[in-house]
């Protein structure tokens, strides 16, 4: 299962412009990334995981070298063909949820789906049952302001895996939450990755969740100094 | 699909829609009700005038020229025959108009002295008072602006002097046994009426007038012999022209007040734009592409709009009905500087003043909300989810 590339960066570099000079945040990255995959980018603050996960997901784009993407070459494509691949194959997972705060937890998680024009018995479907994955059936109408830290970022899970994505992307998904919740969200997020075939990215440098990751590409300062398969990980 | 986000997020944002609603229509009805005002005043003169003065029309004696005083003395003659019968069948009257001087209270003023057909009901002047008054020599109706400067009240007696058709200066003692309020000041400041059979005898001119004033909707009459015929909108057209030179002066505080609006529409709607920078980052995170972002808020600002104009009519319409009904009373007399307007202002809200103020707020709205949700989908997505739109 674990053969077929869903990413595919060489030699990646990605500057930014500050005052007159520019800050190099990715340098000479090289990473591949097979379907079914757990891994995480894991380094300090500045490490440039955050602009690898964004480049990768069509967010940001390289200064120079090759990204591609669920076999999409993401240098030649424009934003419209990159906001397409996140609709169609991607989910994203972010540190302060970015859930949409006028919305119940059915109609964020439904948002997706609406992108993606399903009908609206089909989505009802999807929808329950991802909510159900991540356990938040009693909340289902529910906003945003009136849930805990963890009710809100399971629902970003949910809203990242409702559509059934290739690839999953998640910027330091724990951060703001305690060591249970971030337990909870990784058992969820592992035990996902084993029922279906969705690949996962997280950017995080919380400790808690290393044990979790199959595979650890560690950053510093822009490079990639060591890329790790983890012996015994822990699961859902 | 769009719609139906629309809508969620305008619902679901009861505070933020609530806020930018009510600031588009209070906006609306700032617009339509200080324009309504100002068309509703530069209309009441018109109607004034018609209605205490001109109603259907007038026929001159040809001499007569309002502006001009020295006309007065030559500007009468025998009522023509076709005309004469029109006021035997009570659709018109007639008037003679000739120079006096009053004496109240050893005072003299000069007045312009208009015997008038007491039972007259064609224009809203109360001329019946003058034939209550048999024992009274000179019966005399005045407005209260008159009386106001003449120092006059009802009863007070003051010496009228006047230049007879036969060149001859005579004068009696005239009686004040009405004073009228009227928005006409042509009708009140410097005028004293009295009865028409009364000026004819005095004046020596059996059966004459200078000019008749006919009744709404009657046909002209063509055998008039010399005298001359003048319609409404010749009588009104001074007033019409004034309308018309007012028109740039209109235009220009339609303008502001409009300006003033967008100024607020695009406070609140940029502002509620601009904090949900990070709401459009995810949503392009999502795979909303850019331009589908766009259309999304410019089109939850043309929901805004439409529910301003809703809110408008349920939340302000009564008020506009009830000022539109009753007016709002003017803390001042106008007329006293020669201004033809209402005690009473009454606002006019023109089916064309309603409908340019809706299109012109609504793309206002569809404006300020294209602009900065634009401005935000070209910044790059990560900034946007990081919530750093800027103005």
């Amino acid at each position: 299962m674990e053969n077929k590339n869903v990413i595919n960066i060489k030699n990646l570099v990605k500057q930014f412009p500050v005052g007159g000079n520019y800050f190099t945040a990715l340098q000479n990255i090289d990473l591949k990334l097979s379907e079914g995959e757990f891994i995480g980018l894991v380094g300090p603050s500045g490490s440039g995981k955050t602009t690898l996960l964004n480049i990768i997901g069509g967010l940001d784009s390289a200064t120079e070298g090759s990204v591609i993407v669920l076999g999409n070459s993401m240098d030649n494509t424009s934003h419209n063909e990159r906001a397409i691949i996140r609709r169609k194959h991607m989910g994203f997972i972010f540190q302060s949820y970015n859930l949409l705060p006028v919305y119940t937890v059915y109609e964020n998680v439904e948002l997706p789906l609406i992108l993606n024009n399903m009908k609206s018995t089909e989505r009802e479907k999807k929808v329950t049952q991802a909510v159900e994955w991540v356990g938040l059936k009693d909340k289902i109408n529910s906003k945003p302001a009136d849930m805990s830290g963890g009710e809100c970022q399971r629902t970003a899970i949910a809203r990242a895996i409702v559509h059934e994505p290739a690839l999953l992307l998640a910027d330091e998904p724990t951060a703001n939450l305690d060591a249970k919740n971030s337990h909870n969200i990784m058992k969820i997020l592992s035990k996902l990755n084993s029922e279906i075939s969705t690949s996962f990215v997280f950017a995080t440098h919380d400790e808690k969740i290393m044990g979790y990751l199959r595979r650890i590409v560690h950053l510093e300062d822009g490079k990639i100094i060591n890329d790790e398969k983890t012996s015994n990980p822990k699961s859902a | 699909m769009l719609f139906n986000i629309a809508i969620k997020n305008l619902f679901g944002a009861k505070l933020r829609t609530s806020l930018n609603v009510f600031v588009t229509s209070i906006s609306f009805f700032l617009v339509i009700f200080v324009s309504g005002m100002y068309d509703g005043m530069r209309e009441y003169a018109k109607n004034i005038t018609i209605e205490t003065e001109v109603a259907g029309g007038t026929y001159w004696h040809p001499e007569y020229d309002p502006m001009n005083p020295r006309t007065f003395e030559n500007s009468h003659s025998i009522i023509p025959n076709q005309i004469k019968k029109l006021i035997d069948q009570k659709y018109a009257f007639g008037v003679l108009i000739s120079q006096a001087s009053i004496y109240p209270n050893g005072r003299i003023m000069p007045v312009v002295m208009k015997g008038i057909t007491p039972d007259q009901t064609i224009v809203n002047m109360p001329t019946n008072v003058l034939d209550q008054h048999n024992d009274i020599t000179i019966p005399v109706l005045i407005g209260s602006g008159m009386a106001k400067n003449a120092n006059l009240k009802v009863g007070d007696s003051f010496t009228i002097r006047w230049l007879d058709a036969d060149r001859t200066y005579d004068a009696d003692e005239g009686t004040i046994v009405h004073i009228m309020e009227t928005e006409n000041f042509k009708l009140d400041l410097g005028h004293i009426w009295i009865p028409l059979s009364k000026a004819q005898s005095m004046l020596a001119m059996k059966n004459q007038a200078t000019y008749v004033t006919y009744a709404k909707d009657l046909e002209t009459i063509k055998d008039i012999e010399d005298w001359i015929h003048h319609d409404v909108d010749y009588m009104i057209r001074d007033m019409e022209a004034i309308i018309k030179a007012d028109e740039p002066g209109a235009q220009v505080m339609y303008s502001i007040l409009i300006a003033l609006a967008a100024m607020g529409i695009f406070n609140a709607q940029v502002l509620s734009i601009f904090r949900r920078g990070k709401e459009i980052g995810t949503l392009m995170a999502l795979g909303m592409t850019r331009s589908r972002v766009v259309w999304l808020f410019t089109f939850e600002g043309g929901l805004n709009a439409l529910l301003a104009g809703i809110i408008t009519l349920i939340l302000f319409g009564p008020v506009l009905f009830y000022f539109g009904e009753n007016g709002i009373p003017l803390p001042m007399d106008y007329s006293e500087m020669g201004m033809l307007v209402a005690k009473r202002l009454i606002p006019i809200y023109s089916f064309s003043l309603i409908i340019s103020t809706t299109i012109l707020i609504s793309i206002i709205v569809l404006v300020v909300s294209y602009i900065p949700s634009r401005k935000i989908t070209k910044m790059k997505p990560t900034d946007a989810l990081r919530g750093r739109a800027a103005v």
